[in-house]
């Protein structure tokens, strides 16, 4: 920990991992909505679990948690499997809300499951949410206006409630090589998640594009899926986005400080 | 599942409405908050026997719908009415016109009502 780490817990969400949170220097700003992406078995449900564990743990910030893709048994048997065992310990005791794929996807409760995630965001009680999946939320609308109008209107309410919100997008090509859609722009933060296979499993990285009002470190960091969940490494992996072909061997690539864009 | 189209049988009605002055403002002080009869007599300066009217024809016509009864400051029970037309589009390619409706959908709704009050 580092000794500016308690000043900033009023303006910084930490991930409760730590490589991550180096990475944001700190962690999250307070009320921002981060679009989290990446191909399927890239971790990014494994980051939302984690990330709403560490808040009920060791900040005694209750987390609300939105599956359109599982059910509630589902995803506490995953958060168990990756060693979270207090998962459904926090849910009995109301810690962590689910909302599962059970109530959210049904065509007549989805506004009434809305409604009702709406009110449990006006309490002091969470201030962390994760919607597994953006994809998912976004086919309740029409037409790409809507969706983009309704995902504003859903920040906005998320961030007057003073939550910080991992929303979590499936992605369709592997990242960097991918589209940027409305989402990325739309949010106050990307994170990206990527693997590459390999003889024995798959190598996994952690990039942090952009983040408002914060100082993040924007070099491609390997990371793994361990029990225990995520471990990004502290050292930045031998290529970066940003230097595009100017691929270095060297493991050892220090700076890569900017500032977020407005 | 997202907001509904639906093409109306009765094209007409909906048109009538639309032509109507009155009508009209009503429909536009619903769009975004249920009010009863006579907060909009008082808000829009129309007399109330005329509300009364228009508020059957915008019904019948699936425009407005009945929300249900409200207190008011002075422990009144009323009916109050909202809209929840997004879009209302005419087709003139055919003989007869088409018109189709959209309202938006529950999700929209529930979105829109807490985003409102965050705005107050």
């Amino acid at each position: 920990m580092s000794e500016d780490t308690q000043k900033d817990t009023d303006t910084k969400v930490t991930t409760g991992i730590t490589g991550l949170d180096n990475i944001l220097k700190g962690g999250i700003h307070r009320g921002s909505a981060v679009l989290v992406s990446g191909n399927p078995g890239t971790g990014k449900s494994i980051l939302g679990m984690q990330y709403i564990d560490h808040g009920v743990r060791e900040h005694g910030e209750g987390g609300v948690y939105l599956s359109f893709e599982e059910t509630e048994d589902d995803i506490a048997e995953a958060a168990v499997s990756i060693g979270i065992d207090g998962w459904r310990e926090h849910v009995e005791n109301g810690d962590i809300v689910v909302y599962d794929k059970m109530e959210l996807l049904e065509e007549t409760d989805f506004s009434s499951s809305l409604t009702r995630i709406l009110e449990e965001v006006d309490s002091d009680r969470y201030s962390r949410l994760v919607m597994d999946s953006l994809t998912m939320f976004e086919m309740f609308f029409e037409s790409e206006k809507e969706r983009r109008t309704y995902l504003l209107k859903m920040i906005d309410i998320l961030k007057h409630n003073g939550f910080t919100s991992l929303l979590i997008q499936e992605s369709e090509a592997v990242f960097p090589d991918r589209d940027i859609g409305p989402e990325e722009f739309l949010t106050d933060g990307n994170i990206y998640l990527a693997q590459t296979p390999t003889k024995t499993g798959a190598n996994r990285y952690v990039w942090v594009a952009k983040m408002r009002k914060q100082e993040i470190d924007t070099h491609i960091f390997p990371m793994e899926i361990k029990q225990g969940g995520i471990n990004v490494h502290d050292k930045a992996a031998g290529f970066s986005y940003m230097s595009g072909e100017d691929v270095d061997d060297d493991m050892d690539i220090g700076g890569g400080t900017r500032r977020g864009g407005l | 599942m997202s907001g509904t189209t639906q093409t109306l049988s009765d094209p007409v009605s909906v048109l009538d409405c639309l032509g109507d002055e009155y009508s009209v403002r009503i429909l536009s002080a619903l769009s975004d908050k249920q009010m009863s009869a006579n907060g909009l007599s008082e808000e829009l300066d129309i007399p109330i026997a005329t509300v009364y009217r228009r508020i059957e024809t915008l019904s019948d016509a699936g425009l407005i719908e009945y929300e249900g009864k409200a207190l008011t400051q002075d422990d009144k029970r009323v009916k109050v009415y909202r809209s929840y037309i997004d879009e209302v589009r005419v087709f003139f390619e055919s003989d007869e016109p088409k018109v189709e409706m959209k309202k938006y959908s529950d999700a929209q709704k529930s979105i829109d009502e807490a985003w409102k009050r965050i705005q107050r």
